[in-house]
C-alpha cells in the first residue's frame, strides 16, 4: 500500500467529504462538526444539494467539511447521487477532489452500509470509516469489533454518535492526527476486478467481514420494532392508524393554537391602541396601525397554527414513522401512476414547495420527476394555512360534531384532501400508461424523537415566518397602505375614499374577471400582492379593511369584519381558489432553476390558474343555489 | 409635516426593498444615480459611498446552499 503525499494537501485546509447511504446520519454529523443547523430527518432523501461548512479540530486545524447527498452505489441513478459521484471522483465542477473522503455508515446495518464502502476503496482514495448510530448498537443487540474491522478494511475506522454532543470526538481525534501525520493515512488497495467479477466480490467480502466483525446477541429492540411495524404497516389497520394520526392533527392545529392566537390578538390590538394614543392623528399613524399592525399584525396571529402544525410534522418525521406512511400509500401513488420516490418531495412540500421540488432531485425516471414537479403546488404549503384559518375561523362555526369533532378542524382536512386528491389526478393524467416504477425504500429504525432536534427545527420555522413577516409582509402591507390611502378622493367626491385610492383603482379594474367567482376588489388587489408569497394575502387584506373600518370608526380584528361583509360562498370560492392557488413567485423560480424550462413554468402557471379559477367558480354557484 | 417626512422615507425604503428583489439593475442604476447626485450637491458623504458601492444582491435569489426552507 501507498501512503498519502500530505504536503500539497496541508498547505492548505484540509477537504472532508462526508458521504456514505441515504439516512445514515451524515448530516447530523455535519452539523455537530460545524455547528450548522441543515435540516435533519429519520428518512432517507433529505439531503440533496452538496453542503459546506468549516470546523477548527481540538489541535487548532481548519478543515473544510463537504455533506454529500445519500447513495447506495457510485452508479448514480438520480441527479443527487450524481452530485456525490462526481465530487467523490473529483469530476464536480469547479473544485477539486476532496482530500478525504469519510464514509459514514449506520453501525446497526453494516449489511448495506459496506456495500458501497467497498465501492469506495475501489476509488483508491484516502479514507477512514465512521460507524455512526454507535449509541443504539446496545440496544439492537449488535457487537461491532472495530479493531477486527480496521484490519480487513485497512482504512481508520472510529465510532460516533451524530446526534449527541461530543459525539464526534473519536472522529476529530482521528482527524487531528491525520492532519499532523501522527497518523500515516494508507491508500486503500483497490482489488483489480472485472464488471461481472465486481458484484460477486463485494458479496462475498461483505459477508466475510460480517462474520468476522459483528456478533448479534437477543436484540429486544428489533422485536419491538418488528411488532409496531406489523400494526403500523398492516394494509387496514396501517390506514387506520395514518388516517387518525392526520385527523388529530388538523384538529389540534385549532384546538390547540386558540388560546396562543387570542393572546398575540389581544397583544395586537392594544398595541394599535397604544400607536393611536400616543401618535397624533396623521399619515404616519395611519401607516403603523393601519400598514404595520392592521397588515403583518393580521399575519403573525397564525404564528401558533403553523407551529403546531410542524410540530406534528417533526415528531412523525424524527420517529420514524413517515417512511412507513410512504410505504402505506404506495398503492395510492401507484394508481396516480407515481413512483415511491415521489413520496418525499411531496411531503417536502407541505411545508413549502421550494424544497420539494428541490428534493426531486432524488427521482431517477426524467418523467416522474417533472409530474412531481408539477403537482407539489398542489400539496398545502404552510403559507396557506393563515389564509384557511382566517376563513375557516370567521365563516365555520367552532362547534364539535357527534362530541368529538371540530368543524373547523375537519373542513381544514378536507381542504388538505381536496389539494392531494388533485395532485393525484392531475399525476394519473399526466403520466404515460403502462409505466410503472416499484417502490424500494429503505425503512428506518424507530426512534424517540429529540426534544432538542424538535425545538431547534420548530425555532427555525418561526424564526423562518416571523423574518418572512419582518419583511416581505411588512414592506409590502406598508405600500398597499400607501396604495390604498393614495391619491385622496377629488373634493366633493362621494362613496369611501379607498374607492378612489390606487389598489381601489386596480382592484376595481380586476373586479370583472374575478366577480364570476364571487371575488370583491379587496380581494383582487390581495391576489396581485399575495404573488410574492400566499400568506401575504392575508395581510392585504388585514390593511385594506383597516383603512376601511377606520373610515366607518369600527374596530377590531379581520375575522369578524369578514364575516360581516363577506357572504359564504365567496369565503368558499376564496378557499377553492387557494387550493390551487397558482401564484408564488418563489415556487415558479424554483421551477424554471430544476426544469431549466421557461415552458415548465408556464404550464404550471396555467394549469393551477385554471384549476383555480374553475374550482372557485364550481364552489361560489354550488354554494350560492344550496343557500339560496 | 414630520409625520409626512418619516412616512415618505419608509414608503421609499419599502420600493427599495423590492426593487432590490425585483429588478436588481434597476436599483443598482437607481443607487449609482442618487449617489452621483449626493456628489454634486456635496451632502450625505456616508450615505453616498454606501450607494456608490453597487448592490450585488438579487433578493434571496437562489436556494443553493440553503436547507432553510423557506423558499
Amino acid at each position: 500500500m501507498s501512503t498519502v503525499t500530505v504536503d500539497n494537501i496541508f498547505a492548505r485546509s484540509l477537504r472532508v467529504a462526508l458521504v456514505g447511504n441515504p439516512n445514515c446520519g451524515k448530516t447530523a454529523l455535519f452539523n455537530q462538526l460545524t455547528g450548522s443547523r441543515q435540516k435533519v430527518a429519520n428518512y432517507a432523501g433529505v439531503t440533496v444539494e452538496r453542503k459546506s461548512g468549516y470546523l477548527v479540530t481540538p489541535q487548532g486545524h481548519k478543515l473544510q467539511v463537504l455533506d454529500l447527498p445519500g447513495t447506495y452505489s457510485l452508479v448514480a441513478t438520480s441527479p443527487d447521487e450524481a452530485v456525490t459521484r462526481d465530487v467523490c471522483m473529483g469530476r464536480y465542477k469547479g473544485e477539486p477532489a476532496p482530500d478525504l473522503l469519510v464514509c459514514v455508515m449506520a453501525a446497526t446495518n453494516l449489511r448495506l452500509h459496506l456495500r458501497f464502502l467497498l465501492e469506495l476503496i475501489q476509488l483508491g482514495r484516502p479514507l477512514v470509516v465512521v460507524l455512526n448510530m454507535a449509541d443504539v448498537l446496545e440496544k439492537h443487540g449488535i457487537r461491532i469489533d472495530v479493531p477486527r474491522l480496521q484490519a480487513e478494511l485497512g482504512v481508520p475506522v472510529v465510532t460516533a454518535i451524530g446526534v449527541r454532543a461530543g459525539g464526534t470526538k473519536n472522529l476529530l481525534t482521528l482527524l487531528d492526527a491525520v492532519v499532523s501525520q501522527e497518523t500515516v493515512l494508507q491508500l486503500p488497495h483497490p482489488a483489480m476486478l472485472s464488471e461481472g467479477e465486481e458484484t460477486a466480490y463485494v458479496h462475498e467480502r461483505v459477508r466475510q467481514i460480517l462474520e468476522m466483525c459483528v456478533t448479534h446477541d437477543h436484540p429486544i429492540a428489533i422485536k419491538l420494532e418488528e411488532v409496531l411495524d406489523r400494526w403500523v404497516l398492516h394494509p387496514v389497520w396501517g390506514m387506520v392508524i395514518l388516517s387518525i394520526l392526520l385527523f388529530i392533527m388538523f384538529q389540534a392545529v385549532f384546538s390547540w393554537a386558540q388560546p396562543f392566537m387570542d393572546m398575540i390578538q389581544d397583544l395586537m390590538n392594544k398595541l394599535g391602541v397604544l400607536v393611536g394614543t400616543f401618535l397624533p392623528e396623521g399619515p404616519l399613524r395611519g401607516l403603523i396601525v393601519e400598514g404595520v399592525i392592521g397588515g403583518a399584525g393580521t399575519v403573525v396571529v397564525f404564528l401558533p397554527q403553523i407551529l403546531i402544525l410542524f410540530l406534528w410534522i417533526l415528531v412523525l418525521e424524527e420517529s420514524g414513522y413517515l417512511p412507513r406512511a410512504a410505504f402505506l400509500l404506495d398503492g395510492f401513488m401507484a394508481a396516480a401512476g407515481l413512483g415511491g420516490r415521489s413520496f418525499i418531495p411531496l411531503l417536502s412540500s407541505f411545508a413549502c414547495a421550494v424544497p420539494g421540488i428541490m428534493a426531486t432531485r432524488t427521482i431517477q425516471h426524467a418523467r416522474d420527476r417533472m409530474v412531481t414537479i408539477l403537482i407539489a403546488p398542489l400539496m398545502t404549503c404552510s403559507a396557506r394555512l393563515p389564509i384557511y384559518a382566517l376563513l375557516i375561523g370567521a365563516f365555520v362555526p367552532n362547534k364539535a360534531v357527534m362530541g368529538v369533532f371540530n368543524v373547523q378542524g375537519l373542513v381544514l382536512f378536507i381542504l388538505y384532501i381536496a389539494g392531494i386528491l388533485s395532485a393525484l389526478i392531475v399525476a394519473r393524467i399526466l403520466k404515460k400508461k403502462g409505466e410503472e416504477h416499484f417502490l424500494l425504500m429503505e425503512l428506518p429504525n424507530y426512534h424517540w424523537p429529540s426534544l432538542r432536534n424538535v425545538g431547534l427545527e420548530l425555532w427555525q420555522r418561526a424564526h423562518i415566518f416571523l423574518s418572512r413577516v419582518g419583511t416581505i409582509i411588512v414592506t409590502l402591507s406598508i405600500l398597499l397602505w400607501a396604495l390604498s390611502s393614495f391619491p385622496a378622493p377629488p373634493p366633493g367626491a362621494t362613496g369611501a375614499a379607498l374607492d378612489w385610492s390606487l389598489a381601489g383603482r386596480i382592484g376595481h379594474v380586476l373586479v370583472p374577471i374575478f366577480s364570476p367567482i364571487g371575488f370583491n376588489w379587496q380581494i383582487c388587489v390581495a391576489l396581485i400582492v399575495g404573488l410574492a408569497a400566499r400568506e401575504v394575502a392575508v395581510g392585504a387584506l388585514g390593511t385594506v379593511y383597516a383603512i376601511a373600518a377606520s373610515e366607518s370608526d369600527v374596530s377590531g380584528s379581520l375575522m369578524p369584519l369578514l364575516s360581516a361583509q363577506w357572504g359564504l360562498a365567496t369565503a368558499f370560492s376564496l378557499l377553492a381558489w387557494y387550493v390551487y392557488a397558482p401564484q408564488c413567485l418563489s415556487t415558479l423560480a424554483i421551477i424554471r432553476r430544476e426544469t431549466g424550462s421557461w415552458r415548465m413554468v408556464w404550464i404550471t402557471m396555467v394549469y393551477l390558474f385554471a384549476f383555480a379559477y374553475g374550482a372557485a367558480f364550481l364552489t361560489y354557484h354550488v354554494t350560492c343555489w344550496l343557500i339560496g | 409635516m414630520l409625520q409626512w417626512v418619516i412616512t415618505g422615507g419608509v414608503v421609499l425604503v419599502c420600493i427599495g426593498f423590492w426593487l432590490k428583489k425585483l429588478m436588481p439593475r434597476v436599483y443598482a442604476t437607481v443607487c449609482w444615480q442618487l449617489a452621483n447626485q449626493l456628489k454634486r450637491w456635496g451632502v450625505l458623504p456616508r450615505l453616498q459611498k454606501r450607494l456608490e458601492r453597487r448592490p450585488v444582491s438579487t433578493g434571496c435569489g437562489s436556494c443553493r446552499s440553503c436547507d432553510r426552507n423557506c423558499h
